[in-house]
């Protein structure tokens, strides 16, 4: 057993895995001149191998992904500490450094797993307690008669992954059941009389597929043809896309008032992360260099409610200054609409604490150990220096 | 033996001083002749407003013409021409400026779009005019497209139609280009709206539209021009003189920077120096012009230090290389003085560019460049003060003159002090961050010099003793160590500044992972010194291959154009990055070449010659 950890504690295999990293990052650096980043972070950092796909779409495994190489990475340091490494102070520099490297591995680890990222766009004046997905949509429906009371609204949310070409979705919860019949990830729209759809708004909409887009500021339009079905009849064909503005609607006769209907929404917009608190933008501030078009800083004034916690108090998010709350942090990100609309970005990171501490441990080991040897080489050069005087 | 040596270095120290102070300070104190030209120091001493930043007017003329013409002077006919006397001549002498040929087309695209033939490079501004419709309509179509999807045709066209507009706006920045006597016409607008101010009743058809004929003239004016020669005026900023003169016309009081610049303008084109000289010892007198840092900075120009340090360089590797190879103590100790002249030069240089900037050294590429041959040429005269051996004269050498070439040519995109971008805008992460990640930089290229100099000294030369050898050795894995130490601490405070302004620590982003590929190569190459996969030579030969590393890591990144950190974006560069990897490849395998004697990396170890190949496993 022993032998077999001491194998594996070899050095070889860390500057093997090291120079295997190199590649991995290299290729998957450049693979971001044709790919957005979270596509690239997803083929070569997030995943165990990273294949490379033939002409006739079979996979190659050429190099081991991210996480094969922290892995081994780990074991390989694990496995060290347990049979090699000797316990001595004069090693623990290299001990802390390593503890430190662990750890930043770990919290790359959770990051991944665990964090979500999130936007917030608000128009000058606008009010809004939820943030908004980069790229997932959610199909919601949502009980909008008139006796329901606006603000506790029961939405029912379906996400993107639910909607697959011929899935049915039925759920007893559901005032009512879809039945996708076709889901397309990126589209062009246009005006004009589109047959499929039998209601709604998606009637006067043409739609053209699109390949998904490349860069990372922009986003997929996504379209979906549902059919409604309620007491397994078939209500109608809609057609629904992000690139709507508005719900559409339609109603129902009201299961405990028959002669009464109830009217729900439809919609299919991006996924919505609530917020215990609301943000409304005063004031966006941008200002630029004279005579360029160089910003010099930007920033939004904000106000906060939270009727939970009895908070209500202004704030300013600019850049490199950004809002913790609810265990979320808001940045000042971008701007748009000429200046009237601030974008903030929403992180919740639960390891974001993790990567700060392992700066802290591998610096201090790094620092003991080089400048240790370091100041031992000096004074043997000194001491020679002065020997080869005398 | 000590006092001959300390004689040596006192005496060569002071005769290299002597040379440097006389060449570098001969041009400042040169007083030039009353009268007879005009006095350049003084008019390029003129603050203005230009891109969003006070400076010199000498600044805009150099930037300019380094961003139009790709050169510091311009010839006409036969003779050189500086960047402020060209800027004059455009501002005052349209018509005669426009017959110099000063824009640079390299693009064999463009060349072919235009029908320009290929004699030349540089193109006058009466050549293309008949090209004008075409550029800016092909301009105009390759901007539709993303920028960092435009091909190199779509870059140069545009970049050559950016030329043609700042060269069109520099034409316009006193006076309307046709204009022979603007101080006249402004003069009599003030004082035609002053009167009807006095007296309103007086005001008829023809005044009405004759103003109207103005304000268009002044707007027009204003549009075309951007150098803001009229200072704060109240709650005002600096503006253009065609908006000053819009506003006159509103009733503002006509400032008298407007009426001095239209006259400096006229008697230029009358060859008038002495009014010139008046006018502009006037305007530099009045308070909106007093700023010391302006002055500076035109001084700074003229002295050139960061461009001037490069010849310096150069002789300090000549000067030890002859040395080295006759073994003259008192060339060596001429040599050291020499490289560390060049190094104070560039010190000095880098110092005054921080304080004109108010900013840590590195804000941008060409900051960037400055800062990392600086950091690499005081690590390599760390190395020489402790080795003495002339190698870390000649690291310091190749570096300083090299980071100094590039910093030069990127300086050809335009200002090199330019306004900060919002992102970029703290000087806390500026000063940690981003100098530690450059030192790290700084490290890994002296250590791929000294590699390169073990090469030839190793496979060509072969002029090592053992002793010597392993010295070389010791020498790399110091600085290899201080290089894993800055480029990790570098890299990870970047990831706290991500963390703290765009919400992730890392993001795979190209700048990230480039310092990435550095800590790692490091990490490499030292893991595998420790467990014996390399030896000496193996070392070397990675601290080689790190030099093409540091390299991608710097610019290649860059190159692609992509992500958050893509504000430092060029182009042309990329075939010079690729030649600079080949050349270190090159001398990779040169090294492998088993020519070279192999000693064993452990003076201790004597007798245990090791004859097995490089870059395999020892086997215990």
């Amino acid at each position: 057993m022993k032998k077999i950890l001491k194998k594996f504690a070899s050095l070889r295999i860390t500057v093997v895995v090291l120079i295997a990293g190199m590649m991995l990052v290299f290729a998957g650096t450049l693979a971001q001149t044709h790919m957005p980043i979270r596509e690239a972070q997803k083929i070569y950092f997030q995943s165990f191998v990273v294949p490379v796909y033939l002409e006739d779409g079979t996979a190659i495994p050429v190099l081991p992904g991210g996480y094969t190489l922290g892995i081994i990475m780990v074991l390989n340091l694990l496995c060290a500490y347990l049979t090699t490494f000797r316990w001595t102070v004069k090693r623990m520099g290299i001990l802390i450094m390593h503890s430190g490297i662990l750890m930043l591995l770990i919290g790359q680890l959770f990051t991944d797993l665990y964090s979500v990222e999130s936007y917030v766009s608000l128009d000058h004046g606008q009010a809004k307690n939820y943030s908004e997905s980069f790229h997932k949509n959610e199909l919601v429906i949502i009980d909008a008669t008139e006796d329901v009371d606006k603000d506790t609204q029961t939405v029912y949310s379906i996400p993107q992954s639910k909607l697959k070409t011929g899935n049915m979705i039925t759920d007893p919860r559901l005032p009512v059941s879809f039945s996708v019949k076709e889901f397309i990830p990126n589209a062009h729209l246009a005006r004009g009389q589109n047959p499929r759809p039998t209601r709604g708004f998606g009637q006067t909409v043409i739609i053209q597929p699109a390949p998904p887009v490349k860069g990372d500021q922009q986003r997929n339009l996504a379209c979906v043809y549902v059919d409604v079905i309620a007491d397994g009849k078939v209500l109608g064909t809609w057609l629904l896309s992000t690139a709507f503005v508005g719900p559409d609607k339609f109603d129902l006769p009201d299961p405990a008032h028959p002669e009464k209907t109830r009217t729900y929404q439809i919609h299919l917009r991006p996924k919505r992360y609530m917020m215990p608190m609301t943000l409304k933008l005063q004031e966006f501030k941008h200002e630029r260099f004279t005579g360029t078009n160089v910003p010099m800083a930007f920033s939004s004034r904000l106000r906060l409610v939270d009727p939970i916690q009895h908070e209500d108090r202004e704030l300013t998010i600019s850049m490199n200054q950004p809002l913790r709350y609810d265990g979320k942090t808001f940045y000042q990100a971008s701007f748009a609409n000429d200046d009237q609309t601030t974008i903030l970005q929403v992180v919740r990171n639960p390891a974001a604490v993790l990567p700060y501490i392992a700066c802290i441990l591998v610096t201090l080991g790094m620092s003991w150990h080089f400048i240790a040897h370091f100041l031992k080489f000096f004074n043997k050069f000194i001491k020679q220096d002065t020997e080869v005087k005398a | 033996m000590n006092i001959s040596r300390s004689k040596q270095t006192l005496m060569s120290t002071m005769l290299i001083i002597l040379c440097m102070s006389t060449s570098i300070f001969a041009q400042e104190t040169k007083q030039p002749a009353t009268n007879a030209t005009p006095d350049w120091k003084a008019l390029g001493s003129i603050a203005v407003m230009h891109s969003g930043r006070l400076k010199p007017l000498d600044t805009v003329a150099r930037s300019s013409m380094l961003m139009i013409c790709g050169k510091q002077t311009v010839k006409v006919n036969g003779q050189s021409m500086h960047a402020l006397e060209w800027l004059m001549q455009v501002m005052c002498k349209p018509e005669v400026a426009d017959n110099y040929r000063v824009f640079l087309i390299h693009d064999p695209d463009i060349q072919a779009l235009l029908q320009l033939g290929e004699e030349d490079k540089r193109w006058s501004f009466t050549e293309l005019i008949p090209h004008l419709q075409l550029i800016s309509a092909q301009a105009n179509e390759a901007q539709s497209v993303q920028s960092h999807q435009r091909n190199r045709y779509q870059r140069a066209i545009i970049e050559l139609y950016n030329h043609v507009t700042s060269y069109v706006r520099l034409k316009n920045a006193i006076a309307p280009e046709q204009s022979k006597d603007f101080a006249k016409q402004a003069q009599d607008a003030a004082a035609l709206v002053k009167s009807l101010i006095a007296d309103p009743d007086k005001l008829t058809d023809d005044m009405v539209s004759h103003i109207n004929i103005l304000k268009k003239g002044y707007e027009n004016l204003a549009q075309k021009s951007n150098i803001h020669f009229v200072p704060p005026i109240g709650e005002l900023e600096w503006s253009r003189i065609g908006e000053h003169m819009r506003l006159v016309l509103l009733g503002l009081p006509m400032d008298d920077s407007v009426i001095r610049m239209a006259t400096i303008r006229k008697a230029y084109r009358e060859g008038d120096w002495q009014t010139i000289n008046t006018m502009v010892t006037e305007h530099l007198a009045t308070p909106a012009q007093q700023q010391s840092k302006v002055r500076s900075e035109a001084m700074f120009n003229r002295m050139a230090l960061l461009v001037n340090a490069m010849p310096i360089y150069a002789l300090g590797l000549v000067v030890t290389l002859i040395a080295m190879m006759f073994k003259t103590r008192w060339m060596m100790i001429t040599g050291t003085v020499i490289v560390l002249a060049a190094i104070a030069t560039h010190t000095f240089g880098l110092g005054w560019r921080m304080w004109i900037e108010g900013r840590p050294p590195v804000i941008n590429l060409y900051g960037s460049a400055v800062f990392i041959g600086w950091g690499a040429t005081i690590m390599a005269m760390v190395l020489e003060k402790i080795y003495k051996n002339g190698l870390g004269n000649i690291a310091a050498c190749l570096i300083g003159f090299s980071t100094l070439i590039i910093a030069h040519h990127l300086s050809l995109s335009g200002d090199t002090i330019e306004p900060v971008r919002a992102v970029l805008d703290s000087n806390f992460w500026l000063t940690t961050h981003v100098l530690i990640v450059t030192l790290g930089y700084s490290s890994m290229f002296v250590a791929g010099a000294l590699g390169l100099i073990f090469v030839v000294r190793d496979v060509i030369l072969r002029n090592f003793t053992k002793q010597s050898y392993a010295r070389m050795g010791r020498m790399v894995y110091g600085i290899i160590c201080f290089a894993m130490l800055f480029s990790f601490v570098g890299t990870v405070l970047g990831g706290i500044w991500a963390d703290q302004s765009w919400g992730r620590f890392w993001g795979w982003d190209p700048k990230e992972n480039g310092a990435l590929l550095i800590v790692l190569w490091n990490a490499a190459i030292l893991h595998a010194r420790w467990c014996g996969m390399v030896q000496v030579r193996g070392m070397m030969m990675m601290a080689i291959l790190g030099n093409c590393i540091t390299a991608f890591s710097w610019f290649g990144v860059n190159m692609m154009g992509v992500g958050l950190h893509s504000y430092g974006f060029m182009d042309g560069a990329f075939m010079w990055l690729i030649g600079f990897c080949i050349s270190q490849l090159i001398f990779v395998a040169i090294g492998l070449f088993p020519v070279g004697q192999t000693m064993p990396d452990d003076e201790s170890n004597d007798n245990v010659r090791k004859q097995k190949p490089i870059l395999l496993p020892r086997q215990d």
